[in-house]
């Protein structure tokens, strides 16, 4: 599932796509999209009461636009200078850890884990969808230690429950199981 | 007088049996998440916010400002024993701390980073005592006009000081901004991006937001990098061993370094938007500056631990200062505090110490009373916490996920809020990955409304001229600083080279000072006054290339100023 590459940084750049497909243009693309519409939807909000007074489309605006041009000159400068991309990702690979290479393929997994783990924790409730998450990364992320894996993932959602439930009162979803 | 009757008054507050217990829970906790790699303070503030749901404000705050800097705390152990810093504060533990623990010297590390700590803390909550009134009494005379320069400020200084790109700092704070407005618009009663959703027009809570950005988006960020992978080679550390405690030396190598980093990171906390993790670099390059043996910076030098850990808990400490009196967050972690602080339906701002004393000076007390408890528990639990440390990411990743959706969940009962949650720790690994800041965001989100609204008012109050920004003398002065700021970083390179280069020379002075007093000394000894001492570089010969060449220091600090960028 998930190989450990070790890169030379050296080489980066090299087997690299050109600027304009990058993750971070990728990225910024799709932010520029999102901010056009936030500006779009602030423009059709009033810049002034009719009172004369700040209207609600008055903070919007200036941030929908600034933020678009600063958005906009990014996107450029990215396609620009791709390489910019890894400077940035060299300086934060610096601190701390060796480099274990990249794994989007887990992350995918973790992320859709992540959306089942909260579409069913309504419905099955917290203690069976807590462990149904824990259960599956777990397996993937801590292999051979299954015994482990299962203890974590039963005692932890019920130590949650208890605390949050039963101790603070804070009111977790009992799911299919019975309130306790 | 005022001060101190005030302070009595928060320890008496504050020194309940059940507040001392809230405030050693919270310290033990903030232990434990600082010393989990990759999870900071922020983050572990943020998930540990639903938990103070049950308690009373003060107790709640009291707890919530112990877990802040037991976190600050605790990052150390990671740095010393796994060369793994707990968050970027303690970057700069791990350049001497590291290499102590190699030498077999862990022990007496973390208990001198323990001692150093506590005395920053001691001494500046000193300093708060006395600064916030003065600062509060200032502020008391602003009005919405200096307010929104003042937000403005701070925002601009968290961009232009921390941060490697501006642009994307500045993209980041105005992302914050944006979802700001989410809402009803006070001013009108006007809905704002709610797209029908009865859910989203008390507008977006701050909280799902933080555990979002800091909870899950480093998980994520560190699963992406393959921390699951990581094996953890750490050192043993135990209280029996004989060389556990430190010897005189250490403490009299360690005790100028502390005071300097003390006072070095109060003022740097202090300043809206400089954090510790700024502090402690500045710390360690001062130290290696300064000391007369800058050639052991990097293998081993107590002076380099002490200074770093001392600097980055006075910069906590510091960054007190204008979140009770301004209400403006210095940091990340400040913003949740505030975020907290928030819920519990205080203000923090000018008029927090007139109408909230005992709350105000409560929490000022309890940082003397928290660090005796950390101090205690953090030299006398370094083993145990030593072995939290070791828990792999593959095992913590998935809890800390599962704690943040409970936690969410927990604050308002809402699953959309588990949502929103969600999508900001996405947005949290992609603002990671791309060089944009989390912090900013999470602050500009903190700001967002004060913004606004004192820019209504200030609109209000002018008939909507923006001439009153020039007209009052305060604004006009905090217009001064904002354009020094914005010009601050054509000016930078100037600044930080006459600055390195003023330092290095009181550092090299030191250094020939002393070799002169030990020349001295060899000569009244009846020393033959051969020519041996010359190998250790005498005031005459230029001094050894590795210590007093400046263009090699200045490469040096170059690289940690790299280093500042990178965090």
């Amino acid at each position: 599932m998930t190989t450990t590459h070790h890169i030379d940084p050296g080489t980066r750049t090299s087997v690299r796509a050109p600027g304009w497909v990058r993750p971070k243009t990728v990225f910024l693309a799709v932010l520029l999209v999102v901010l056009v519409f936030y500006t779009e939807m602030a423009f059709e909000l009033d810049w002034r009461t009719t009172a004369g007074r700040i209207g609600p489309g008055f903070f919007p605006r200036i941030v929908g636009v600034t933020s678009l041009l600063i958005t906009a000159w990014s996107l450029v400068a990215a396609i620009r200078d791709p390489d910019a991309e890894d400077e940035v990702v060299a300086l934060e690979d610096e601190v701390g850890d060796a480099d274990f290479g990249k794994h989007p393929r887990l992350l995918t997994i973790m992320v859709l884990a992540m959306v089942g783990f909260t579409a069913t924790l309504v419905s099955l409730g917290a203690i069976v969808s807590t462990a149904a998450f824990l259960i599956l990364m777990l397996t993937l992320l801590n292999r051979g230690r299954t015994v482990l894996n299962v203890c974590i993932a039963v005692a932890l959602p019920l130590g949650m429950y208890l605390l949050f439930q039963s101790l603070l009162n804070a009111g977790l979803p009992e799911g299919i199981l019975p309130r306790f | 007088m005022d001060i101190f009757d005030n302070l009595a008054n928060g320890i008496v507050a504050v020194a309940t049996p059940m507040n001392l217990l809230l405030l050693f829970a919270g310290v033990l906790m903030g232990m434990v998440v600082g010393v989990m790699p990759g999870l900071g303070p922020s983050a572990g503030l943020a998930i540990l916010l639903p938990i103070t749901f049950t308690l009373d404000p003060t107790g709640a705050v009291v707890m919530l400002a112990a877990v802040y800097y037991g976190a600050m705390y605790g990052g150390t152990i990671t740095s010393v024993l796994i060369n793994t810093p707990g968050e970027s504060a303690t970057v700069a533990s791990t350049f001497d701390g590291y290499p102590l623990a190699k030498q077999g010297r862990a022990g007496p590390a973390l208990v001198i980073a323990a001692v150093g700590s506590f005395a920053a803390g001691t001494i500046c909550a000193v300093l708060i005592s006395i600064a916030s009134p003065v600062t509060a009494s200032i502020a008391a005379t602003f009005g919405p006009p200096e307010l929104f320069l003042v937000v403005v400020l701070g925002l601009l200084t968290l961009i232009v000081i921390v941060g490697g790109n501006k642009m994307l700092g500045a993209l980041s704070a105005l992302i914050g901004f944006a979802i700001a407005t989410v809402g009803i618009d006070i001013g009108t009663g006007q809905q704002r991006y709610t797209f029908g959703s009865v859910e989203l027009i008390n507008g977006i809570d701050f909280i799902p937001v933080a555990i979002g950005l800091f909870g899950v988006g480093e998980v994520l960020h560190t699963l992406w990098r393959g921390g699951h992978l990581e094996k953890l080679d750490y050192f043993n550390v135990s209280a029996r061993s004989k060389g556990f405690w430190p010897t005189k030396q250490d403490y009299k190598e360690s005790a100028g370094p502390i005071t300097r980093g003390t006072f070095l990171g109060f003022f740097v906390g202090a300043t809206p938007g400089a954090g510790a993790t700024v502090a402690s670099l500045m710390s360690y390059n001062l130290e290696k500056s300064v000391s007369r043996t800058p050639e052991k910076f990097g293998k081993g030098a107590m002076a380099g631990l002490a200074g770093p850990e001392a600097a980055n808990n006075a910069a906590s400490s510091g960054a007190m200062v204008p979140l009770l009196t301004l209400g403006i967050p210095g940091s990340a972690s400040t913003a949740v505090l505030i975020g907290g602080f928030m819920m519990w339906g205080l203000q923090p701002g000018p008029l927090l110490m007139e109408q909230n004393p005992e709350f105000a000076w409560g929490l000022i007390a309890s940082m003397f009373l928290g660090n005796m408890m950390l101090l205690l528990v953090n030299v006398f639990c370094i083993p145990a916490f030593a072995s939290i440390a070791r828990v792999p990411f593959r095992v913590l990743g998935p809890i800390i996920i599962a704690v943040c959706v409970l936690g969410t969940f927990t604050v308002n009962g809402s699953i959309v809020e588990v949502g929103v949650m969600l999508v900001c720790g996405v947005l949290g690994f992609f603002m990671r990955r791309f060089g944009l800041s989390p912090a900013a965001m999470v602050i500009a989100l903190v700001l967002g409304p004060m913004a606004e609204e004192t820019l209504r008012q200030t609109m209000i109050v002018s008939g909507g001229d923006y001439g009153i920004f020039v007209d009052r003398t305060t604004s006009l002065v905090l217009l001064v600083l904002i354009a020094m700021l914005l010009f601050l970083p054509l000016a930078a390179r100037g600044i930080k080279h006459a600055t390195a280069r003023a330092v290095q020379r009181y550092g090299a002075s030191r250094r020939l000072s002393e070799r002169a007093e030990a020349r001295r000394g060899e000569g009244g000894d009846g020393g033959t006054g051969r020519p041996s001492d010359g190998d250790s570089g005498g005031p005459g010969d230029g001094g050894h290339p590795d210590r007093d060449d400046p263009d090699r220091d200045d490469s040096e600090r170059g690289r940690s100023r790299d280093r500042v960028d990178s965090t």
